[in-house]
């Protein structure tokens, strides 16, 4: 579904992936761990298709299609989400106009009609359940004012109601304690299916015990370094990023 | 031949046919304001208030009055228009359109009329208001506004009466050959405890070019309640002037909302006199420009006295080589203790080329007081642009809806819901095309 090869790109001319390869089957879970500053964000955004990173080489192509000379928003509409690390606060511009534009932006570049208010308000209800989203979040302001717990939901419910091809969460986890942790991992854990990938980009083991990856990738110094099963996380988790040094360097 | 001598000879040609000319004083006070331009002229970038505004172009075009009546398409535009449930006087090239107005069913007592007709029935109360908040040493334009006024809204309210549909003022530049020049002079008077809701809607038939001089003068007695909106969305060549002055008493409330989308120069005048403890101003305005549109709010609030609140929120979006400009002065004179007196001007910037010039200025004499005020100049949120494309929103779309949202707080402000959809569109339409990049 997605492969990435040789990926290089900049940001202020300072270059930060380099040389980044991937592939992600349908219905695979890859788990992206890494220090801070090897890349994972960059990764996340340079596939979001955020303009202020340049890339200077490679390829990113999704079912075939290339993605790196697409806008974020004909990102979106192939089927690319990104859950964002920090969810942007929006004032004056509600959830639900928010979701309702974007959904039916999605849905009119498949040929699918619009969603009305009504259908739009049964989806949305529907989807908000998967993350136990009070349905007061759909008339407030996007992400103002929202605890960590409740943006990282509302990035879930968003991914519910945009239904992608590939997922890829930005630290998903952070500023989550473990309850809403659970309540975030099991909303994924009910967006899996056979035909969506997901790459999770995490810190730390922990979102990995609810949100169990396929593939367990290190990113370190802007390229994968190690892949393994689900058990690599457990065995970073205790032994720290430092042995794989090495491998980076090459 | 310049300006003034342009408006001298036009006011002598046209005196004679202008309302209230077997009124003496107003025959005499029309002389003494045509004389008072003659000798003052028309303000400068060298006046505080006009500092960013250049009228040179305006006073370059020989505006008249029109010569042919009003033209059917003109009247059908303004039939068709603005708000549905609203009392309505209709004025197209500064004549009245009797026919297109609609003035059935209003409180018994209540004075809702065309100036000229309300010199005929109520000669003194007119009288009585006419140039008493606006004087006509204010600027040339007010001046010229008293001598060559055609007509205009007469609004007023006795005592505890409450007008509950909102009364709507809707001037119609049509699209004449001959530069077209319209003064009217509304004068909205409420006595003690009485409300009423006043909308000036500005709209232009084409692009022809048109000048509309309007002067609105506010006495709010004791208690009394106005809510007055302006909607300006004229054409792409007009020019446009408005001074807008409020005298408030005890314990009386201004509401202002104004929104400034269409001409080639707007000017929006807003000042209140708080003269009475316990007034209250709320002043609110949004404007978007493109093209080489230029826009400008410049207000002064006036504490008097003490007790007085006041809360000023405008808002701007400039595309293109627009020019946006806000002037606002709040004075607050030595006795006017315990006043709060809040302003607020934000801005965003479209293109590199669009220019705002920005000036809040307080001015405090007294030592008990709450004031602050701030002005912003930014660009549309990158971060949030991202966000709303990374979830399928095109760029343009997205834009819209993030700047919908910023000036979306003005409009938010206006409580009637049917009031609120109107400058919401005016708004929104001006928002879409300053998106678009069109240069007028």
């Amino acid at each position: 579904m997605l492969v990435i090869h040789d990926l290089h790109a900049r940001i202020d001319g300072k270059e930060i992936l380099r040389g980044l390869s991937l592939t992600v089957k349908p219905g695979e879970v890859h788990a992206i761990m890494g220090p801070n500053a090897a890349g994972k964000s960059t990764l996340a955004k340079v596939l979001a298709g955020r303009e202020e990173y340049e890339v200077t080489k490679g390829s990113v192509t999704l079912d075939g299609k290339s993605l790196l000379e697409l806008s974020p928003e004909e990102r979106a509409w192939e089927g690319v989400f990104l859950g964002f690390q920090y969810p942007v606060e929006i004032p004056g511009v509600t959830n639900a106009y928010f979701m309702r534009s974007a959904v039916n932006a999605v849905r009119k570049h498949r040929g699918e009609p619009e969603l009305d208010a009504g259908a739009f308000l049964k989806l949305a209800r529907e989807k908000m359940k998967l993350v136990a989203m009070d349905e007061k979040m759909l008339n407030r302001a996007v992400n103002e004012g929202f605890s960590g717990g409740e943006r990282k939901r509302n990035e879930i419910f968003q991914m519910a109601m945009l239904a992608p091809k590939l997922a890829i969460l930005d630290e998903t986890d952070s500023g989550l304690d473990i309850d809403a942790l659970r309540v975030v991992a099991n909303g994924v854990n009910a967006l899996r299916s056979p035909d969506r990938a997901l790459i999770v980009i995490t810190h730390y083991q922990r979102l990995l015990d609810y949100l169990v990856p396929d593939v367990t990738h290190v990113l370190l110094g802007g390229r994968i370094v190690k892949t393994a099963g689900k058990e690599l996380a457990l065995e970073l988790e205790q032994r720290g990023y430092e042995w794989l040094q090495a491998g980076a360097q090459a | 031949m310049n300006a003034v001598a342009h408006y001298t000879s036009a006011f002598a040609g046209s005196e004679s046919g202008l309302p209230g000319s077997a009124v003496p004083w107003l025959v005499e006070k029309r002389r003494a304001a045509m004389a008072l331009v003659g000798k003052s002229g028309f303000p400068t970038t060298r006046d505080e208030a006009w500092r960013y505004t250049d009228v040179a172009q305006l006073l370059t075009v020989p505006f008249a009055p029109a010569k042919s009546s009003a033209a059917q398409r003109a009247v059908t535009l303004a039939e068709n228009a603005g708000l549905a449930d609203a009392h309505r006087l209709v004025f197209v090239d500064g004549v009245y359109i009797a026919e297109a107005s609609r003035l059935a069913g209003l409180p018994e007592g209540v004075i809702v009329t065309n100036l000229a007709a309300a010199l005929g029935t109520h000669p003194e109360r007119v009288r009585a208001a006419f140039g008493k908040v606006v004087t006509d040493e204010r600027h040339g334009f007010a001046a010229l506004n008293t001598a060559m006024a055609s007509d205009g809204a007469v609004v007023m309210v006795p005592r505890g009466v409450h007008i509950e549909k909102p009364i709507e003022v809707l001037v119609v530049a049509s699209n004449q050959v001959q530069p077209v020049g319209a003064h009217l002079r509304n004068l909205l008077v409420l006595e003690a405890s009485a409300s009423a809701t006043v909308v000036e809607h500005y709209m232009g038939d084409g692009n022809a070019v048109s000048f509309t001089n309007c002067v609105t003068e506010v006495m709010l007695a004791e208690n009394a309640s106005l809510t007055h909106v302006k909607a300006q969305r004229e054409g792409q060549s007009a020019f446009h002037v408005a001074t807008i002055a409020c005298e408030q008493q005890r314990s009386s409330r201004f509401y202002s909302c104004s929104a400034a989308a269409g001409g080639a120069l707007a000017r929006t005048e807003i000042t209140s006199a708080l003269l009475g403890e316990g007034a209250d101003a709320q002043l609110f305005g949004a404007y978007v420009a493109r093209g080489r549109q230029h826009v400008d709010h410049t207000t002064f609030l006036d504490h008097a006295v003490a007790h007085c609140t006041s809360n000023e929120l405008y808002k701007g979006v400039m595309g293109d080589m627009a020019r946006g400009v806000f002037n606002g002065k709040i004075l607050v004179r030595k006795d006017a203790q315990k006043t709060a007196a809040f302003q607020s001007n934000r801005n965003i910037l479209l293109s590199d080329a669009a220019v705002i010039d920005t000036r809040p200025q307080l001015e405090i004499y007294a030592d008990d007081v709450k004031c602050s005020h701030g002005a912003t100049i930014g660009r549309l949120d990158e971060e949030a642009l991202f966000y709303l494309r990374a979830r399928g929103i095109d760029r343009q779309t997205a834009q819209r809806i993030l700047t919908q949202a910023f000036a979306g707080e003005v409009v938010e402000s206006i409580a009637s819901p049917a009031i609120r959809a109107l400058v919401s569109s005016v708004v929104d339409e001006a928002l879409t095309r300053a998106l678009h990049g069109g240069v007028s």
